[in-house]
């Protein structure tokens, strides 16, 4: 797989997944205040 | 006194039942072909603006108006404005017109389940959906009688349904926590298996590797808008809904970015599957991916039964767990859509959940009837293309330029902000403002040209008329006789 699939790869997942898990991280230190 | 109104048991399940609501069918058999044919990874880009500057904005606001004012669509919109009320039963009717249409997909899927064991679908799974599982006719004209096979589907997907929602969102929360969770674990397991297969690499190549040229294209970010804009349940009243089920200090802002993001990955996710398995299938059949490669119902029930076909061992194991997939993927956004329209009767009369799902299924059953007689299928295909292409847009339009001109909406983000994790500001206004509208009219012009120019798929004007125009229209009378009736006065 070229090199730009790979990056393309690592900037969907940096997104989506990354986004998600600040999103819930927040939404967890908010309820445990 | 009226009834209290139900509560979701917990935020975790609002996420999740708005989540299911998002994530259905269209994550798995349409994202990834979009991608593929719009730049492969480049698409990722306006896939992302999209969805920051229309789809999530447009959750929070659906999310919010429902949760502030505890109502589901059609009165949450008769507050905005009285005649809104009119337009919001429209919106909600188009939820409960997709129910009754999507129904038909989810019977296929009863029925490909029930074969699936034994892959009754043989060597040439094209010939077996068109001729034994639709035993389509000539046309829209040669309507025929319904499949038996398709009305039993049909029948165990309305009683599913109505089980599901007899009890409103008490029953919801709890079934929720197993129909989200449980086709991410099964989708989990086919890409396991996809990617150990030889040509995985393959497929996948074609669906991240990015062409950055296609950027340039506006049809592109049109499109990008458009898979969004469809992608996240918007515009139907369903979101609305939802949020109207939520206490008076719930979270919004954070719970629309979860859903957003959740639904999103979800598509990202299933490319991944898709094209494992295309890849696969290729490599098996010595052609390149792009002929193999197919989206919508072509991709559920041709290539996926083509692919499972050669998969070397447990085929029909690998059968029975796509089509749960599909099954689960698809009951939790069926039965968003119901509620979306059945909680405005419960709003405006006072009627219980339990009469409501079983009325509306008692009603709605016998009419889906249509979509699975020999001609059924073409009748599907054109309710679909207006409701979306149409009815959704011109829906979503409304919405914005309703909340964001007619309503206190700078007050509204102040009331979101006070009770929300993350903070929105000014330019949640603006996409509304701006930026959606602009978009969602040059899609609506866009699709009007192409009607008015090409028709659609064929089919003769009288049958787009009819099932089309007309099945918009229908929605928008009934709508007009709801919002007219009075409201039932809670005695005392």
């Amino acid at each position: 797989m070229p090199l730009s699939a790979w990056l393309m790869f690592l900037f969907g997942c940096l997104i989506l997944y990354g986004g998600l898990a600040c999103c819930i991280t927040i939404a967890i230190r908010k309820r445990n205040k | 006194m009226p009834p209290t109104r139900q509560q979701w048991h917990s935020r975790t399940s609002f996420i999740m039942a708005a989540v299911g609501s998002a994530v259905g069918l269209g994550n798995v058999w349409r994202f990834p072909y979009v991608a593929y044919t719009s730049g492969g990874g480049a698409f990722l880009i306006p896939y992302f603006v999209a969805l920051f500057t229309a789809g999530i904005p447009m959750l929070i606001l659906e999310m919010g108006l429902g949760q502030r004012l505890q109502k589901g669509a059609p009165l949450a919109f008769g507050a905005v404005r009285k005649p809104l009320q009119w337009f919001g039963w429209w919106a909600a009717g188009l939820s409960a017109g997709i129910v009754i249409y999507y129904s038909t997909i989810l019977a296929w899927s009863w029925v490909y389940l029930w074969h699936a064991p034994s892959l009754s679908w043989g060597q040439q799974p094209e010939t077996f959906f068109r001729e034994n599982v639709l035993q389509r006719s000539a046309g829209p004209g040669h309507l025929g009688w319904p499949v038996l096979s398709l009305v039993i589907g049909m029948g165990l997907t309305w009683l599913t349904i109505y089980l599901i929602l007899r009890k409103g969102v008490r029953s919801v929360s709890k079934v929720v926590m197993i129909t989200v969770p449980l086709p991410i674990l099964l989708l989990a397991i086919l890409l396991v298996r996809g990617l150990t297969l030889p040509g995985a690499m393959d497929g996948i190549r074609y669906y991240l590797t990015p062409d950055f040229s296609q950027l340039a294209n506006l049809k592109i970010w049109l499109r990008a808008y458009g898979q969004i804009f469809f992608s996240l349940s918007l515009a139907s009243g369903v979101m609305i809904g939802y949020g109207s089920y939520l206490g008076k200090k719930a979270e919004i802002t954070n719970s629309a970015l979860i859903t957003g993001l959740a639904n999103c990955g979800t598509s990202f996710f299933a490319g991944f599957v898709v094209f494992s398995m295309l890849g696969y299938l290729a490599n098996v059949q010595g052609l390149p991916v792009p002929d193999v490669t197919k989206s919508g119902t072509g991709l559920a029930f041709v290539a996926f039964p083509t692919a499972i076909n050669q998969l070397p061992a447990f085929n029909g194991l690998f059968g029975v767990i796509f089509f749960v997939t599909l099954l689960t993927l698809g009951i939790d956004s069926a039965f968003a859509l119901q509620e979306a329209f059945t909680t405005g009767f419960h709003d405006k009369w006072h009627i219980p959940p339990e009469k409501l799902a079983g009325g509306f299924c008692l009603v709605a059953f016998p009419v889906s009837l249509i979509f699975v007689t020999r001609g059924g299928f073409y009748w599907f295909d054109i309710v679909d293309k207006w409701i979306c292409d149409f009815g959704l847009v011109i829906s979503g339009l409304v919405q914005c330029l309703a909340v964001g001109f007619l309503y206190p909406v700078r007050d509204f983000r102040d009331y979101l902000n006070a009770q929300s994790e993350v903070r929105v500001g000014r330019w949640w206004i603006w996409a509304l403002r701006y930026v959606t509208p602009a978009v969602l009219t040059v899609i609506l012009i866009g699709n009007l040209l192409q009607e008015i120019k090409e028709g659609y798929g064929g089919y003769p004007r009288w049958a787009t008329l009819l099932a089309g125009w007309g099945g918009v229209l229908f929605w928008a009378v009934l709508g007009y006789v709801l919002w007219k009736r009075p409201a039932r006065v809670p005695s005392e």
